[in-house]
């Protein structure tokens, strides 16, 4: 349990993160006008954090194993 | 010397719907040009990236010295396996292919070949290169191979028309070759070969959203779903662009923290890393094509350059 509490605590920053920069980019980008509208927060938005949080859990047990072998 | 194509290989793609097909005139074509086809239709360009990067992943595997009969054989093999996989990704895509100016020329959708010549070809290819590596490599190789094989042809193409996702699984198979490269020297893949995976696995997703984004209106008339194609503003492409590239720095630097690099490289991969996440972060400025050709561009410096550092500054 006490091993997987920080990987999950960085999964969740991770995701923070993301959305943080989802909501910088979304500032600073001109909006794209088509006919369709804009599609905010598109499902396949959110599949990618979610995906990319699962990647982020996967590198982060490599990094630690490479901490722990440098350190 | 001319070749006719006979009626029973009468090209059957056309620029109708996705999905739907129309039987066309043959096309009348030299040998040499049938040659050049079939040339074409392995990606050549893509291939000489891909054993370029298993060759380094060979010299980075090899502790003892390069055991150059076996690199040859390795690389032989993964060129062939490299072919017929892209032959057979395009037998798959030639109808999508017809609605892009892009992939328009390819050799299926211009119809200077058969589809059933193609899927031959690259089906032969492929079976090829798996049985090659498992001969003169290993089986470890060899086995690598029949996985990119299924990742990238069974898996990654039909779901590029289903899901923006496609993108990711596509990016397994896409990181393979100097994990490949690193098995074929040593016939063993520890944690530092899947870390070299890894640095390929996450540079693919700025180079392919930056792809996806300049050509964002082509791949929807294809029905391709890519990110850019299925959230138009490119919000959620930037956002993944700059957390990939982000992501790339700190395992970047894991070949000097797992001893196989010095710190010549990892100063260097720490530079190389922060121009990328740059250019990336770029992209999130403005919705242009030009920025996100900028980016490719990028991409395509940093990972041979980041390759060629490793290699160079080799410690062990």
């Amino acid at each position: 349990m006490m091993r997987f509490l920080p990987i999950a605590l960085a999964a969740i920053i991770f995701t923070g993160l993301q959305i943080v920069i989802g909501a910088w980019v979304k500032r600073i980008r001109p909006p794209v006008v088509d006919e369709r509208g804009e599609a905010e927060n598109t499902p396949d938005a959110w599949l990618w954090i979610i995906a990319t949080t699962l990647i982020f859990i996967l590198l982060s047990m490599m990094m630690a194993e490479a901490w722990s072998r440098w350190v | 010397m001319n070749t006719v194509l006979s009626a029973s290989e009468e090209i059957i793609t056309a620029r109708t719907a996705p999905g739907t097909t129309q039987v066309v005139t043959p096309v009348v074509m030299s040998v040499r040009a049938k040659i050049n086809a079939y040339i074409e239709l392995t990606k050549p360009r893509i291939a000489l990236m891909i054993v370029l990067i298993a060759a380094a992943g060979f010299a980075l595997g090899s502790n003892n010295g390069i055991d150059f009969s076996r690199l040859f054989h390795a690389l032989f093999g993964i060129a062939l396996l490299s072919g017929g996989i892209a032959a057979l990704n395009q037998y798959l895509e030639r109808e999508r292919d017809c609605f892009m100016p892009r992939t328009a020329s390819r050799p299926l959708p211009s119809n200077r070949l058969t589809p059933f010549a193609a899927s031959m070809f690259g089906n032969s290819l492929t079976v090829l290169g798996i049985i090659y590596l498992a001969i003169f490599v290993n089986p470890l190789t060899a086995l690598l191979g029949l996985a990119t094989a299924i990742g990238y042809v069974l898996i990654y193409t039909p779901l590029k028309t289903r899901t923006s996702l496609s993108t990711v699984i596509g990016a397994f198979p896409g990181a393979v070759p100097p994990l490949i490269g690193w098995a074929a020297a040593t016939g063993r893949v520890p944690l530092i070969a899947w870390a070299l995976f890894a640095i390929q696995f996450l540079w693919q997703f700025p180079h392919f959203l930056a792809i996806a984004w300049m050509y964002q209106d082509e791949y929807e008339a294809a029905e391709i779903r890519m990110l850019p194609v299925v959230e138009r503003r490119g919000v959620a492409t930037a956002q993944q662009s700059i957390i990939y590239a982000l992501l790339l720095i700190p395992v970047s630097l894991l070949p000097t923290l797992l001893g196989l690099t010095g710190m010549i490289y990892f100063y260097g991969a720490l530079a190389l890393g922060l121009f990328y996440l740059w250019a990336s972060v770029r992209t999130g400025f403005d919705s242009s094509r030009a920025r996100a050709r900028k980016l490719l561009l990028a991409s395509v410096i940093y990972l041979p350059l980041l390759f060629a550092l490793m290699v160079f500054d080799t410690v062990r």
